[in-house]
């Protein structure tokens, strides 16, 4: 279930990276550009439930809690006190991991659905107070006049600048990732997630991990956050509610639980499914619906897992194809006459 | 070496285990050997820290670990396998050994992080130890496949070696040949024999008496949560109590008549 | 401390605490034979009540017809539902039912939206509007009925469950689907007929409900949120724990929107279902599950 980290990761990776600084290039016009800063910020979302479902087969319904104290964090120690964005980035990450911690304390002990029912409940007091605590988040109106991160005096709050921001906020995040997954720490995580018990004797604290696992993935959630409210300037409660959660775990289970290529799908499909189904009208909800089960039903290990499917199989008509040519040019070799 | 001072665990109704008392010596290997239900898993899942005991203790070198959690035991010096197996799927065979060693190994989440050199070098020879581990119990040429590649008999072995990786000052391995052809079983007898050479203590629970017989010491013979014999090889397979439980009152009566 | 204040917040606490309790119900079914979570649960309850609704506007029938018909009509439901998104899953674990789960509930919103229209509707209640007066607080008689349903159906499911061959042979199955196989237990029939249980009783319910409160087809989403917290507070798979969490839940928000803030409530209610979670994990009635090494 888990991905398999290797230098060819890193590699693929780069190259993505490479591709994506060129897109400003490439595209037609800003909307296109948006939407890739909007996917950029939706893959470290979608990433780190992925982390959380992938490496320690719990479930998550906060992560859009986490999203939103990342983003009203920062967002109102800008807005409200003037504080900058660079200082209210660390504040929003250490704010929600901590909140994180002490949510998964407690639960990740117990075997069983118990993280996915407390982050229910988090999540639904987290609204709660998103909407009245009204002097801080500014109510269901929500938080506005928001500024953007600035850099040596210039605002990057236009299309592009932004973009790059997002492009090196989300590589940055997305390489320490890669790093903590291919190292003794990943090692342990992968080993708990598939045979707790046996991890548990091998000498790996498993609460300890978990709770790691737990709390870095709500402060990548908490840094899109961030990410999203100095873009957006403007951030509302509904942005981060329980529906929000529970898309996200569908969209790691779309792209594939634990693939690390899945996010990106899992992320590509959160942000253009919107756009996609406007031209539905009202049919809009029936074809999302039926569209979920269908994929669904049909790729049991999501797209990533149909896409490691598709590269094997090309991969092993490579394999055949070359030990055709090896054996042809064996029978050559035995076919010619000694000189 | 290791004791186990008055255990006993119950499960509502049912006695697993009652107030069970005995030690292993170091340097010695004990086998621990009863009919189906005896109490032999619980008793390892005691010692090894998943079970709590309903009441008694354990002791490992004279400390008390009863109330520390298995990782920390494993820092101790205690390791085990599992009869059913808890090899690590989408995992390769070594990599399943590498993370025996978790317990050795000290690069932490920061150095993951950051990718410091003083880590990478701590995987790499990690791994080199790993290989060197694989090739003493034989399954070299195997390093390198997924677990789901191998055959139970080759995975309980891997189990061994994972369990090795952690440099334990005793071993519990639980049914170790189970599932083996005898020609497999009298390998990993072999393996026990050099682990107990290099002074590890062994405790085993094993069902194939030809291998009990050839490795052990010392017998230990649990019925129904209880010790009903305890001694060197020879005494205890004349132990009619022994002979009764394995076979039978009536059997048992045959054999003295 | 007013008597009959008190005495009033129970009666409101009780009514909604039925209604999340009758929701509830459903949930326990679905995760009793899939171990999975029936998002789609709330989507069915609003069903029942927007279907009755929409009849009677429509044609005027008399509450003895549009029940059953309302009833049977959403019951279809879930069993098209399950034949077409959960029965043909290669790996029906509990994860991909409950995602599949939430496709339906989404499929679902929007089929009454757009069947049915996207205005709130109501039906009559039962037994007229006139407030009964018990110790000087005032009790709605469909109140009684929602509290009669929620006793009737907890009694009928768990007689089907324990009485009848299917309800057994439901419970064997959920227990163990490989040895409920092995004795002759058509398993994926079972889980149909849970689902089909679930949507009926989840569309009773929400008939009961709609005299008290407005329906609309956004109406499930929170219906379902609260009867899984409900189900989560008492037992995920307790029958009797859907009551109890129910109740509690119920009479929380009531006693919290008096006591410490209308607005703080929701927060409140699940502030004390995470602190039972610290303390009793497996909820009210729960078990917890043992891992056999």
């Amino acid at each position: 279930m888990h991905a398999q980290i290797s230098t060819t990761t890193y590699r693929a990776l780069a190259i993505l990276w490479v591709l994506l600084i060129a897109l400003p290039w490439i595209t037609p016009n800003n909307y296109w550009l948006n939407l890739a800063t909007l996917w950029l910020t939706n893959v470290l979302l979608v990433a780190s439930l992925n982390l959380l479902m992938g490496y320690s087969g719990q479930i998550s319904l906060a992560h859009g809690a986490f999203y939103g104290i990342g983003a009203y964090v920062s967002g109102v120690l800008a807005a409200k006190y003037g504080v900058s964005p660079w200082i209210g980035l660390p504040l929003a990450l250490a704010a929600t991991g901590l909140v994180a911690f002490a949510v998964g304390w407690p639960t990740l002990r117990l075997r069983g659905h118990y993280l996915a029912m407390a982050t229910l409940g988090f999540n639904a007091i987290a609204s709660v107070l998103f909407v009245e605590w009204r002097d801080w988040t500014g109510g269901p109106n929500g938080l506005v006049n928001i500024p953007p991160y600035t850099l040596f005096g210039v605002k990057l709050d236009s299309d592009r600048a932004f973009y790059f921001l997002a492009l090196a906020a989300v590589g940055v995040a997305l390489v320490l990732l890669l790093n903590l997954l291919d190292s003794r720490t990943g090692r342990a995580l992968r080993a708990l997630s598939t045979a707790e018990v046996g991890a548990e004797c091998m000498g790996v604290n498993v609460h300890r991990y978990k709770i790691l696992v737990f709390v870095v993935s709500a402060m990548l959630a908490a840094l899109a956050g961030c990410l999203y409210a100095h873009h957006n300037a403007f951030v509302s409660p509904e942005s981060f509610d329980f529906l929000v959660s529970t898309m996200l775990v569908v969209m790691v289970a779309l792209g594939g639980t634990g693939n690390w290529w899945g996010a990106f799908l899992g992320a590509l499909i959160y942000t253009l499914l919107p756009e996609l189904l406007r031209s539905f009208g009202d049919l809009e909800l029936l074809v999302y619906g039926v569209s979920l089960v269908v994929v669904l039903l049909f790729f049991p290990r999501g797209l990533g897992g149909a896409l490691d499917l598709l590269c094997e199989r090309i991969a092993s008509r490579f394999r055949a194809r070359e030990s055709n040519i090896h054996a042809a040019g064996a029978a050559a070799n035995r076919a010619r006459p000694d000189s | 070496m290791i004791a186990v001072r008055g255990v006993s665990v119950q499960f509502g109704g049912l006695a697993a285990l009652s107030d069970l008392d005995f030690a292993v010596p170091r340097g010695t290997v004990k086998a621990v050997i009863g009919p189906n239900g005896a109490g032999k898993t619980t008793l390892f899942n005691v010692i090894s820290g998943i079970q709590a005991p309903t009441s008694g203790s354990v002791l490992l070198d004279g400390e008390d670990i009863t109330s520390r959690p298995p990782h920390e035991r494993v820092r101790r010096g205690l390791a085990r396998t599992f009869q059913n197996l808890q090899v690590f799927s989408g995992m390769s065979v070594l990599e399943n050994v590498v993370v025996g060693m978790h317990a050795r190994l000290h690069a932490g989440v920061f150095s993951a992080l950051l990718r410091l050199p003083s880590g990478r070098r701590e995987e790499a020879s990690a791994r080199h130890r790993a290989r060197a581990l694989l090739g003493r119990v034989g399954l070299a040429g195997k390093a390198d496949l997924p677990v789901s590649a191998l055959s139970f008999g080759d995975l309980k072995i891997v189990e061994i070696a994972r369990a090795l990786a952690s440099e334990p000052t005793v071993l519990l391995l639980d049914e170790p040949t189970a599932g083996l052809p005898a020609s497999e079983a009298s390998r990993v007898a072999e393996v026990i024999r050099a682990i107990n050479t290099e002074g590890v203590t062994v405790l085993l629970v094993e069902h194939n008496m030809r291998v009990v017989m050839s490795v052990s010491h010392d017998i230990l013979v649990l019925n129904f949560g209880r010790r009903i014999a305890e001694g060197d090889p020879a005494s205890v397979r004349a132990h009619p109590d022994v002979i009764t439980a394995y076979l039978g009152a009536d059997i048992e009566a045959a054999h003295c008549a | 401390m007013d008597p009959s204040l008190l005495l009033q917040l129970a009666f409101g606490g009780i009514t909604t605490g039925s209604i999340y309790a009758l929701v509830a119900l459903g949930f326990n079914v679905v995760f009793k034979s899939t171990d999975a979570i029936n998002f789609a649960q709330g989507e069915w309850v609003m069903a029942g009540g927007m279907m009755a609704a929409w009849i009677h506007q429509q044609f005027g029938w008399p509450l003895l017809t549009l029940l059953p018909l309302a009833v049977i009509c959403v019951a279809l439901l879930g069993l098209v539902s399950e034949r077409l998104s959960v029965y043909p899953l290669s790996r029906p674990s509990p994860m991909a039912v409950t995602l599949v789960t939430i496709g339906i509930a989404i499929a679902t919103k929007a089929m009454v939206m757009l069947l049915l229209g996207k205005q709130p509707m109501s039906l009559p209640s039962f037994s007229g509007v006139e407030p009964i007066r018990v110790g000087g607080a005032s009790l709605q008689p469909q109140a009684l009925w929602i509290v009669g349903l929620l006793i009737a159906t907890m009694v009928g499911v768990h007689l089907f469950f324990e009485r009848t061959l299917l309800g057994r042979a439901m419970k064997a199955a959920a227990a163990d689907r490989e040895a409920a196989a092995l004795v002759g237990i058509n398993v994926a029939r079972t889980v149909m007929w849970c689902f089909v249980i679930a949507a009926g009783t989840g569309a009773l319910a929400g008939i009961i409900i709609t005299p008290i409160t407005l329906t609309s087809f956004t109406a499930g989403t929170v219906l379902g949120f609260k009867g899984f917290s409900a189900a989560m507070l008492g037992g995920l798979g307790n029958l009797r724990g859907a009551l109890a969490g129910g109740l509690l839940l119920g009479l929380l928000e009531s006693f919290a929107a008096a006591f410490i803030s209308s607005k703080y409530k929701d927060a409140v209610a699940f502030v004390v279902l995470l602190l039972l979670l610290f303390f009793r994990p497996a909820g009210l009635f729960g078990r917890s599950q043992v891992q056999k090494i």
